[in-house]
């Protein structure tokens, strides 16, 4: 819109108008739509609030038949209310026809008449613009107020979901008049407290609000607060309050290998929210070296992590909906290192597992008419086996031969472990060519030494 | 008289224990390794299984068609055609076959000598000369190849010997199935959790297995 300049603009006397209807170089305002509209030597932004800001899109055009140089395009005040934004790098050649758009940014935070002229190269746009006598909102931030005007993003920071956040306003009437505010109006999930309208500030008064974020659901929320007219836009980000702190409580501490042990995940308090989590286990080993353990798994997953879930309202994470799930220990001495993780939230837990001696689980003697077999099956946490040593018995009890027979098996112990992927666990068999009769043999001992100690099968019966 | 004995150590004469075979839902069936309390999944032996038993010596498996025999160590040793439908599958006390019973025989557990039959909603254990009721049985009900024979009970399982003394079993969970893994240990299903019982040493004992 071109308004006279009669009621606002008072020319400068050191400035000369260039006749814009006799100019080549000639400047429009560019409104939203395409519409131009010449401007004869002035332009009048009109009225604002202090403090908010008036924008207005020029065209600069070469109407003429010849090429001209754009080499200036600036406000000729050093020190003005209104602002050039969006022009081109200077010089510019502006070919017949070509146009050059740029805006000019009115705003001053106290009331008054302002004035100011857009140069570009040797003639002037006068411009006009009136700042009213309003209030001014500042933002209460770290101990500093910080002014904000129309448009600004009132930013409310971070809440947890089921908590707020908020900012404090500071409305002030630093005009020479009354103001009076007749409406704030926002929305969910903001509110406004600590302020009735309509709001009479007299001048110099100031008035605090607070602006608060309260989320019901976890995610970027935008809203609007209009203050008498004037809009801001809020911000805030919501997010899921943490999960309460994790505890690991295990069936029992004291275990040993090829152990099945429950374990459970307790809250130190209900959880706030529902949410998934997981727990791992892992194995480090008294020594390096030692072959890899696949048993040592949760058996729900077969694997060495699993899924947890927490319920809102629950004390206790739950696997497959049990509050508790079972793991094997292993055939492998050293420490279990269990982790859980549910959100942010991490906690660990250890169990050893100690050294031992070979442990028996199954033993088989078989008589055939002249051998005897003996199978044993077990695990060696240290995998250290490194000696057999046999006992045979008659029926009456004396030995068939005058010494135990040994079997230094260290090396194929070895090869073996090496070679499985089954843990400690190993099943052996022995077989006994008979010199004589094998009928007389009734039971065998066996004795399995290791580093960590010697295991014993007690008398096995043919 | 014998007077020495020597040692023959085979140069395999180390290799990862065995327990027995268990079939998935899925129809597949695999070897689980391992020791009481620390079990592993080993290799697949075989899928499209609707019944399995293993002795520890030998494996029957009834697939939709077929009977399969294989051997301890997998190989298919003989089969036969079969009836679609689930088996129930009998042994001699060494471990050997005895027997296959069909469905739509009645016979819902079998040993080499017995068998164990649905009347109504009883089920009674029938012998030569003599039929006995077994009192609140329900199934699933398993002959053991020695001739023990389990059952459930309420929520217990039932550990009943030749003699007719019963041991009760507390079951962690209502058992749905069970079957022979292996010597001294039965496959017991409850849900989506696979357990198994050992029958070996002073008292049964459960164990969880990882899902096959």
């Amino acid at each position: 819109m071109v308004r006279t300049p009669a009621a606002l603009i008072a020319l400068p006397a050191a400035l000369v108008l260039a006749p814009a209807l006799a100019a080549q170089l000639r400047i429009y305002t560019a409104q939203a739509g395409g519409v131009e509209q010449l401007i004869a030597g002035a332009y009048d932004f009109g009225e604002a609030p202090a403090g908010d800001t008036l924008e207005v899109r020029f065209r600069l055009r070469n109407t003429g038949s010849s090429n001209i140089s754009l080499t200036r395009l600036s406000m000729a005040e050093r020190e003005s209310a209104f602002v050039i934004a969006g022009d081109p790098t200077l010089p510019f050649l502006m070919t017949p026809g070509v146009n050059v758009d740029f805006r000019v940014r009115f705003r001053s935070d106290l009331p008054g008449t302002f004035n100011g002229s857009v140069r570009f190269n040797d003639q002037f746009l006068l411009v006009a613009a009136k700042a009213n006598a309003t209030f001014t909102v500042a933002e209460s931030r770290d101990g500093t107020l910080v002014v904000r005007v129309a448009g600004d993003t009132i930013d409310l920071g971070r809440a947890e979901r089921g908590s707020t956040s908020l900012v404090t306003l500071v409305l002030a009437n630093l005009s020479a008049t009354p103001v009076t505010i007749g409406e704030m109006l926002t929305s969910e999930p903001f509110r406004l407290s600590g302020v009735e309208t309509p709001l009479h500030l007299e001048s110099g008064d100031t008035a605090g609000l607070q602006v608060i974020f309260a989320p019901t659901r976890a995610g970027v929320s935008r809203g609007t607060l209009t203050i008498g007219g004037r809009s801001f836009t809020l911000t805030g980000l919501a997010q899921d309050p943490p999960f309460p702190e994790p505890l690991i409580l295990f069936s029992t501490e004291n275990v040993a290998s090829a152990q099945q042990v429950k374990v459970s995940v307790r809250l130190a308090a209900a959880s706030k929210l529902s949410g998934t989590g997981r727990m791992s286990m892992e194995l480090v080993p008294i020594s390096e070296g030692l072959n890899t353990d696949p048993a040592i798994q949760f058996l729900a997953s077969g694997a060495r992590e699993i899924a947890l879930s927490v319920a809102e309202g629950a004390q206790s994470a739950t696997v497959d909906g049990s509050a508790e799930t079972t793991f094997q220990t292993g055939t492998t001495a050293g420490t279990l290192v269990f982790t859980v993780r549910l959100g942010d939230r991490t906690a660990q837990a250890l169990l050893r597992v100690a050294p031992a001696a070979a442990a028996i689980d199954a033993k088989r003697a078989a008589r055939a008419s002249n051998a005897l077999d003996v199978q044993i099956a077990g695990f060696d946490n240290t995998r250290t086996v490194s000696k057999l040593r046999f006992r045979f018995f008659r029926a009456n009890g004396s030995a068939v031969n005058p010494e135990p027979i040994d079997a230094e098996v260290g090396p194929e112990f070895r090869r073996f472990f090496e070679s499985s992927v089954a843990g400690g666990l190993f099943a052996l068999r022995a077989v006994f060519p008979v010199a004589g009769s094998a009928a007389e043999v009734t039971g065998v001992e066996v004795e399995i030494v290791s580093g960590a100690g010697v295991a014993q099968t007690g008398r096995i019966g043919f | 008289m014998t007077k020495a004995l020597l040692l023959l150590l085979a140069a395999d004469f180390l290799e990862t224990p065995r327990l027995g075979l268990v079939r998935a839902e899925d129809g597949s069936v695999r070897m689980i390794m391992g020791v009481a309390g620390n079990f592993l999944k080993g290799p697949q032996w075989m899928d499209g299984v609707v019944s399995v038993a293993f002795t520890g010596r030998v494996a029957m498996m009834k697939t939709d068609g077929e009977i399969l025999v294989l051997n301890a160590s997998g190989e298919i040793v003989r089969t036969e055609q079969a009836p679609p439908g689930p088996a129930v599958f009998s042994f001699h006390e060494d471990g050997s076959e005895a027997g296959v019973h069909f469905a739509g025989s009645g016979v819902v557990a079998a040993g080499p000598s017995s068998v164990v039959m649905r009347r109504g909603d009883e089920l009674w254990l029938v012998e030569p000369g003599s039929d006995r009721r077994l009192e609140e049985a329900s199934e699933p009900v398993l002959f053991l190849p020695d001739g023990r024979l389990l059952f459930r009970r309420g929520q217990d399982v039932v550990l009943r010997n030749r003699g007719g003394q019963e041991e009760q079993i507390a079951a962690p969970l209502t058992v749905e199935r069970l079957s022979l893994m292996g010597r001294n240990w039965v496959h017991a299903v409850a849900g989506k959790v696979h357990r198994t019982l050992r029958l070996e040493g002073d008292s049964p004992k459960w164990f969880e297995l990882p899902r096959p």
